[in-house]
C-alpha cells in the first residue's frame, strides 16, 4: 500500500503534533486529523520536511 | 530514603535513567558498579565521578533537550561519559572516534549537537570537554541541583546507516529504555542485584544501553572487557576473568557452534546469555539446557533496542522464535494494506507503545514514513514504527522472524527469498552456516551465490538437496566456502563485505586454492552453464 506511487496520501497528525502519511482512500484511524494536504507519497513527505520542525511531541515542547 | 522515589513491582516507566541510577547509589553504596581487569569502581564512586561530569555539562548548557556527543570508545571513560549526560538531563550520542570526521561532523551538526565529550582535543570537535579535567574534582558529588528530564525527553541517540548512504540518528526517550529495563528486571530475569553483565557490544551500537543500564538501573555491576573485536574466544576468557553472570552476543556468533560456545560460557560463570541481532540457530542449545538460560531477542533501534523476548528450550527448532512482546509494547502482523494477518501467515511486523523511538533527529519526512498512525491501539492518537521485517505469529503466540521486506530480492522478475534459501542452505549436509547473496558481477550475469561455512560437500549434493527444498530459480548457482561467516560491527552477517567478495574467485580455479573458496557454477534454473 505505501510502496505504490499511484496512490493518493493525505498528511495527517495527532494531538503530539507528530506528523504521518495516511491512504486518502481509507478512513483515518482514530486520533489522527488530516492537514488538508494530499498528493503522492513523496509530495506528502515533502510537505512533511517543511511543516514539521519539531520532532518533540507536543506536551514535553510545552514543559521546556 | 524516600521510599516513594522506589518502584514497585508493577514499575511506572514515568521515571528516567537517571533516577533509578540514583536510587541504586543510596541503596548500596558499597557495592560494586563497574568492574575492569585493572580496577573496579563502587556505586558511590561511580555515582560521584558522574555527578562531577553530569554538573560540569550541565554548567557548559547541556540538560533537557541537548544531545551530548561522546566519540569514545567502549571502556570505562565512556560509561562515565554516557551516565553522566544523562544524570545532566541530556541525551548522549555516542559515536565511533574512528569513523572518517567528516561523518561525525555531520551526524553532530544534524542534530544540532554543542557539547561533546572526549578524551582529547581533537581539530574536528568544536566545544569539548575533557572527560579527565582535572578541574571536575572541584565539582558537586551528587544529583542536587541536576535537572529531571520528562520521561518523553531523550536518553540517547545512536546513528544507523541510511540507505543513501546518509546517516540517521534515532533518538529513544526515557520512557523507551526504561519500559526494557523494568522488563528486564521484573519479568525476564535478566538482571539481578548480584549479577555481572559483560558490556559486549560497541558503544555506538544500541545494545550498549540495554547492557550497561540495566545493570546500572537495577543494582549489579558492569565488566567491562579490554578494547577491541571480542571473537567467541576472547568472550569466553573476559567472562571468567571479570565473573561476568550476564551477557548479550550476536546470535550469529552462538549460530551453529553453540553447541561448545554456550557450555564453555556455562563453565565461565555466566548464567545467561542473551542472543540477538540475527536468526538464532536452534541448534547446539541443546547443550546448554540446564547448564544456562538462553534468550532469543529481537528488535530495532527504533523500538529501544529489544522489544520481544523468546527463552529458549532444548527442544527450540532450528529457527528460533523471536517470542512475546515485553510489557506495554503492541506487535501487529499486518498485510501490504495494513489489515491483520491470520495466525500462521506471513506480514510485516509492526510495533507500537512507548518503547518507540520519538524518530530520526533532523529528518521529519523519514520519520513519517517509517512512523504511522496505528489503527489498532486501544488509545487514540498512537504511532507504529513499520520494521520491514516479515514475521509469522504461530498459535502459541510466539512470532517467528522470517527476513527483511528488502530482502525479498528478484531475478528474472521471480522473487527470490533470501530467508528461504539460507534456511534450506543451513539444513544441507556440511552446512554450519550460510548466507546468500544476488550478484550482478558474476560470470554469466546475475546470479544467487551462496557463502557457505562448515565442512565442505560437493556442489552437486547441495544442489540436489536443494532442488527437494526450493523452486529452481532460488537454488543458488555459485558455492563459496568460507572458515567463517564475516560479522559486521553490529555482529550481523557482514553482507557488504561478502557482496565484494572477488568475483574472480567465484570461477573454478582448480585445485590452487585447496579445497576453499572453491566455487564453480552449477547447472540452475538461472539458465547458465559453466564456462
Amino acid at each position: 500500500m505505501f510502496d505504490d506511487t499511484q496512490r493518493e496520501f493525505r498528511v495527517v497528525v495527532n494531538d503530539e503534533e507528530q506528523y504521518s502519511i495516511w491512504p486518502a482512500d481509507r478512513d483515518l484511524p482514530a486520533g489522527w486529523l488530516g492537514t488538508g494536504h494530499t498528493g503522492s507519497k513523496v509530495d506528502c513527505l515533502n510537505h512533511i520536511d517543511e511543516v514539521w520542525t519539531d520532532l518533540r511531541p507536543l506536551s514535553l515542547r510545552s514543559a521546556h | 530514603m524516600d521510599d516513594s522515589r522506589q518502584i514497585g513491582a508493577d514499575g511506572s516507566a514515568a521515571l528516567t535513567v537517571g533516577e533509578l541510577f540514583d536510587q541504586q547509589v543510596r541503596l548500596r553504596p558499597d557495592a560494586t558498579a563497574v568492574r575492569t581487569a585493572a580496577r573496579s569502581w563502587t556505586y558511590a564512586e561511580f555515582g560521584r565521578e558522574t555527578a562531577r561530569l553530569a554538573h560540569r555539562l550541565s554548567k557548559l548548557g547541556a540538560g533537557p533537550g541537548k544531545i551530548v556527543g561522546m566519540p569514545i570508545p567502549r571502556g570505562p571513560a565512556a560509561l562515565v561519559g554516557l551516565v553522566a549526560a544523562m544524570r545532566s538531563g541530556a541525551a548522549c550520542l555516542p559515536l565511533d572516534p574512528d569513523d572518517p570526521p567528516a561523518r561525525n561532523a555531520e551526524v553532530l551538526r544534524d542534530v544540532g549537537c554543542e557539547q561533546i565529550l572526549a578524551l582529547s582535543r581533537d581539530t574536528w570537535l568544536p566545544g569539548v570537554q575533557l572527560l579527565d579535567d582535572p578541574s571536575l574534582r572541584d565539582e558537586p558529588t551528587t544529583s542536587e541541583g541536576l535537572p529531571v528530564p520528562a520521561p518523553q525527553d531523550l536518553a540517547y541517540a545512536i546513528t544507523t546507516s541510511g540507505s543513501t548512504g546518509r546517516p540517521k540518528v534515532v533518538g529513544v526517550p526515557h520512557a523507551g529504555i526504561v519500559n526494557l529495563i523494568l522488563a528486564s528486571r521484573d519479568d525476564l530475569d535478566l538482571i539481578r542485584p548480584d549479577d555481572v553483565v559483560l558490556w559486549t557490544s560497541p558503544a555506538t551500537v544500541d545494545i550498549t544501553m540495554q547492557d550497561c543500564l540495566m545493570a546500572l538501573c537495577c543494582g549489579g555491576a558492569v565488566a567491562i572487557p579490554e578494547q577491541g573485536d571480542l571473537p567467541a574466544t576472547r568472550i569466553v576468557h573476559e567472562a571468567r576473568t571479570l565473573g561476568a553472570t550476564v551477557l548479550d552476543i550476536p546470535a550469529a556468533m552462538v549460530g551453529p557452534y553453540g553447541g561448545s560456545l554456550l557450555p564453555r560460557l556455562a563453565k565461565a560463570g555466566v548464567r545467561l546469555v542473551a542472543a540477538g541481532s540475527s536468526q538464532l540457530d536452534g541448534r547446539g542449545l541443546a547443550e546448554a539446557a540446564g547448564a544456562m538460560v538462553v534468550q532469543n531477542c529481537y528488535g530495532p533501534t527504533e523500538a529501544s533496542v529489544a522489544v520481544t523476548w523468546y527463552r529458549c528450550l532444548p527442544s527450540t527448532p532450528q529457527r528460533a522464535p523471536i517470542g512475546k512482546p515485553i510489557r506495554n509494547v503492541r506487535t501487529h502482523v499486518l498485510d501490504d494494506e495494513l489489515r491483520q494477518v491470520p495466525v500462521g501467515e506471513v506480514g510485516q511486523l509492526y510495533l507500537g507503545g512507548p518503547a518507540l523511538a520519538r524518530g530520526y533527529l533532523g529528518l521529519p519526512a523519514r520519520t513519517a514514513a517509517a512512523f504511522l498512525p496505528d489503527p489498532y491501539a486501544p488509545t487514540p492518537g498512537e504511532r507504529m514504527y513499520a520494521t520491514g521485517d516479515r514475521v509469522l505469529r504461530q498459535p502459541d503466540g510466539d512470532l517467528v522472524f522470517l527476513g527483511r521486506i528488502d530482502d525479498q530480492v528478484k531475478i528474472n522478475g521471480f522473487r527470490v527469498e533470501t530467508g528461504e534459501v539460507e534456511h534450506a542452505l543451513r539444513q544441507c549436509p556440511g552446512v554450519a552456516d550460510a548466507a546468500m547473496l544476488v550478484r550482478e558481477d558474476t560470470p554469466g550475469g546475475t546470479a544467487v551465490v551462496a557463502f557457505l561455512a562448515g565442512t565442505p560437500s560437493a556442489d552437486e549434493v547441495l544442489v540436489r538437496r536443494l532442488r527437494e527444498r526450493l523452486p529452481g530459480h532460488m537454488v543458488p548457482r555459485f558455492y563459496v566456502w568460507l572458515d567463517e561467516l564475516p560479522l559486521n560491527r553490529p555482529g550481523k552477517v557482514d553482507r557488504a563485505a561478502l557482496a565484494k567478495f572477488p568475483v574472480a574467485d567465484l570461477v573454478y580455479r582448480g585445485r590452487d586454492r585447496g579445497e576453499q573458496a572453491v566455487a564453480r557454477p552449477q547447472e540452475t534454473d538461472q539458465g547458465v552453464t559453466a564456462p
